[in-house]
């Protein structure tokens, strides 16, 4: 936990004696004390001055370092947080045993329920959450210090979509390292039937290649996540829909427009590097098996270490180039019957 | 800048957390969506949290779901008793539309109908009827020539176990007092014999007809000056129209027929007295005077809610059965035999100008005491000729009775 910086308390709240430094206003924390229920499992008001006031200090109330403060930015800072779930979690990383009791009465259920709903498989799910309790419990140690996830926690979403997340992370990083670990009967059989197909050329598998890549980049960037999640993770549109807050029915408008405006840039770009009208339609007909997307996918899943997301745009286009070509032979599909 | 998303890493659970939430600032949530566009891994660990999400959101949804329709299945439980008060609230309000227009009928019949001193005679033949019942010697067919004076006596006094049918026999009788005051022949009113209630006319004039009381020259004598206190009545109502234009057939009998007072024609009084009373032909009596003087109020309210197709107003309207008939004031028929939604022109098959259109019922007095389930159609013209039809449709001249 950081340490908090101390100072004189310039106008002590009445009741109970508050340990927090005057950096956060007193009236504050006594509002702040009151409102959260923090109370009700256990906790002491100086621990939770002290937990207001590291989260205050660790993120300079949403300003920018060095700019002090007042109070009414202060009371907005801590109003856009989750303040209960902040100060639990926070409550939990120090070790606070009622902290953990309450925790445990309101998250071990849950928790357990977002395991088995993300592994798919009970088995999995139970292991998955167990193994996530005692990381957050920090039973595991880095430099001979006791770590918690929770203390990463800072209260801009819910302490229970976070835990999910949190396990949805886990989920997904624990089947990459061992999806190299899966059979190569798949991988061959794949192999065998792209090398069934006979192989366009060259050149214009490159022309493909790089018409692909400048009208991915031309997209908007939700366009993109849409022509992502439907084509390349084969979600419905219902989950990208419940994902992004909006009906299915928005999803598919918006998708066949994406679609609409994809290929244009695709026939419009393939045309400027001098294919004709015909060829161009010609190409976006091509197997997206022949771009040999599979494989640098394949790659992809099994890296255990993310790529850093600001380079990825840029250097991570071989999801995008099947997406895209996916969607274009989709689109191709529709209109050739 | 979150230092999490320095260069060259993923963005962390909580970003991604705060991405999938929506809490994100627009710009920050711009960047992420680039990275996941091409990056995924994240893609991946966003969609199954995301799916974790939903997932674990199924038990309270279904909990919340079943709540729910407990919920309104417990608030319909409450509404479904309200169907007890609802019927009765209902119930009340027929009820009093009912009385409403049961009453307003009444009201408006004896506002029109009776003059400040009719209604002191009302009240003295009530009194006299009371102290003084009517002998039982008095046979049911000297009382069928007694016209109750109100609606609301004919409810005192008239035993008239069907609401309906009582309804239906004041708004007959609302236009039969009307085919009074124009001259014609003009069918008794139905009422019970041997109860109070009746006017001291209906009274007198029916022990004038019975022998032992008076005998005809009573009747004579009791009808002629009824006949001029109610003239006297209706000149000063329609003195706007001139009397001058009505036809006079006899002029040796004062204009306006009795309210109270059913002038019988000769042909249709099976009573035994010996003293005939006038003729109706020996009556002279007006169709404007008719109009005004004795057109009940309420049977005017209703001839003026009826919307012929001519577009003018209604003179008169009789029904019989399903049907009814209306006369506009250009003289011009129509017949409806959906209780008025739809009317159809008469053709014109009589002389002259048609001022009234009643019905009349066929058969016997004795019949008419009980429900008169058949009755024919009568017009008359400005000559008071009379045509009749069964339907509202054929109509053919009526021979005037002989003399």
């Amino acid at each position: 936990m950081d340490a908090a910086p101390i100072q004189p308390v310039e106008d002590p709240p009445s009741g109970e004696a508050s340990a927090a430094p005057a950096a956060v206003h007193p009236a504050l924390l006594d509002e702040f004390w009151r409102d959260c229920g923090a109370r009700a499992w256990g906790l002491e008001r100086s621990d939770f001055d002290r937990i207001l006031l590291v989260v205050a200090m660790a993120q300079n109330f949403g300003l920018a370092s060095g700019v002090a403060a007042q109070r009414k930015e202060q009371a907005a800072f801590f109003h856009s947080l989750k303040l209960d779930d902040l100060v639990l979690a926070k409550a939990c990383a120090v070790g606070n045993e009622r902290a953990w009791e309450h925790f445990m009465a309101v998250y071990g259920q849950p928790l357990t329920r977002a395991a088995i709903a993300i592994s798919g498989n009970e088995t999995l799910g139970r292991d998955l959450a167990d193994a996530f309790y005692a990381e957050l419990y920090g039973l595991s140690t880095r430099d001979g210090e006791r770590r918690c996830p929770l203390d990463s926690y800072r209260g801009r979403g819910s302490l229970l979509g976070w835990l999910r997340t949190t396990l949805a992370q886990r989920f997904v990083d624990h089947y990459r390292r061992t999806f190299r670990e899966q059979s190569l009967d798949d991988q061959v059989h794949d192999v065998a039937v792209s090398n069934s197909v006979p192989s366009p050329e060259p050149a214009i598998l490159a022309t493909l290649r790089q018409a692909i890549h400048a009208a991915l980049r031309d997209q908007p960037a939700e366009e993109q996540f849409l022509l992502a999640a439907y084509y390349a993770d084969d979600k419905t549109l219902a989950e990208i829909g419940q994902v992004l807050h909006v009906h299915e029915a928005t999803i598919s408008r918006r998708l066949r427009r994406a679609t609409d405006a994809v290929r244009k840039h695709l026939l419009r770009n393939l045309e400027k590097s001098g294919m004709s009208r015909r060829g161009a339609e010609e190409a976006l007909g091509i197997d997206p098996r022949d771009l040999d997307l599979k494989m640098d996918l394949r790659k992809l899943l099994q890296s255990s270490v993310p790529e850093p997301f600001t380079v990825q745009a840029i250097t991570d286009p071989v999801a995008a180039q099947e997406t895209i070509a996916r969607a274009s032979l989709s689109d191709e599909a529709k209109t050739t019957g | 800048m979150n230092p999490t998303l320095k260069s060259g890493m993923h963005p962390d659970a909580e970003i991604l957390t705060a991405f999938a939430e929506q809490l994100l600032p627009a710009v920050e949530h711009d960047r992420i969506l680039a990275h996941m566009a091409t990056c995924n891994r994240c893609r991946e660990v966003l969609f199954l949290a995301q799916q974790a999400t939903s997932e674990d959101q199924v038990v309270p949804v279904a909990g919340s779901a079943v709540a729910s329709a407990k919920k309104r299945a417990s608030g319909f439980n409450g509404w479904r008793w309200m169907w007890i008060p609802a019927t009765a609230f209902a119930g009340l309000i027929g009820v009093a539309v009912i009385m409403h227009f049961r009453h307003a009928a009444s009201e408006t019949q004896v506002t029109a109908k009776l003059s400040p001193t009719d209604n002191l005679r009302k009240e003295e033949s009530v009194r006299t009827t009371t102290a003084n019942p009517p002998p039982a010697s008095q046979s049911s067919e000297a009382l069928k020539q007694v016209t109750r004076a109100t609606p609301s006596e004919a409810r005192d006094g008239a035993v008239l176990t069907d609401k309906d049918t009582a309804k239906e026999l004041d708004e007959k009788k609302s236009i039969e007092r009307r085919q009074v005051s124009v001259g014609a022949a003009a069918p008794p009113m139905v009422l019970q014999p041997g109860l109070p209630g009746n006017s001291i006319h209906g009274m007198m004039a029916a022990r004038a007809k019975s022998a032992p009381v008076g005998g005809p020259m009573a009747a004579n004598q009791f009808q002629q000056q009824s006949v001029a206190e109610q003239q006297n009545a209706l000149q000063s109502q329609s003195a706007q129209f001139d009397a001058t234009n009505s036809p006079v057939i006899a002029g040796s009998v004062p204009a306006a027929a009795s309210q109270t007072v059913t002038v019988q024609p000769k042909a249709e009084v099976s009573a035994p007295a010996p003293a005939q009373p006038a003729p109706l032909d020996l009556i002279p009596m007006t169709g404007q005077s008719y109009s005004l003087s004795s057109v009940s109020s309420s049977a005017v309210s209703k001839a003026q809610r009826i919307s012929l197709p001519t577009g003018l107003g209604t003179l008169s309207v009789a029904r019989s059965g399903g049907r009814t008939i209306a006369l506009d004031t250009a003289g011009a028929l129509f017949l409806s035999e959906d209780a008025g939604k739809h009317w159809q022109p008469v053709h014109m098959q009589w002389t002259g100008h048609a001022v009234l259109v009643r019905t009349r019922p066929t058969g016997t007095q004795t019949d008419t005491l009980q429900a008169p389930q058949t009755a024919r159609f009568e017009l008359i013209n400005d000559n008071l000729q009379t045509w009749v039809s069964s339907d509202g449709k054929i109509w053919t001249l009526e021979p005037l009775p002989v003399k």
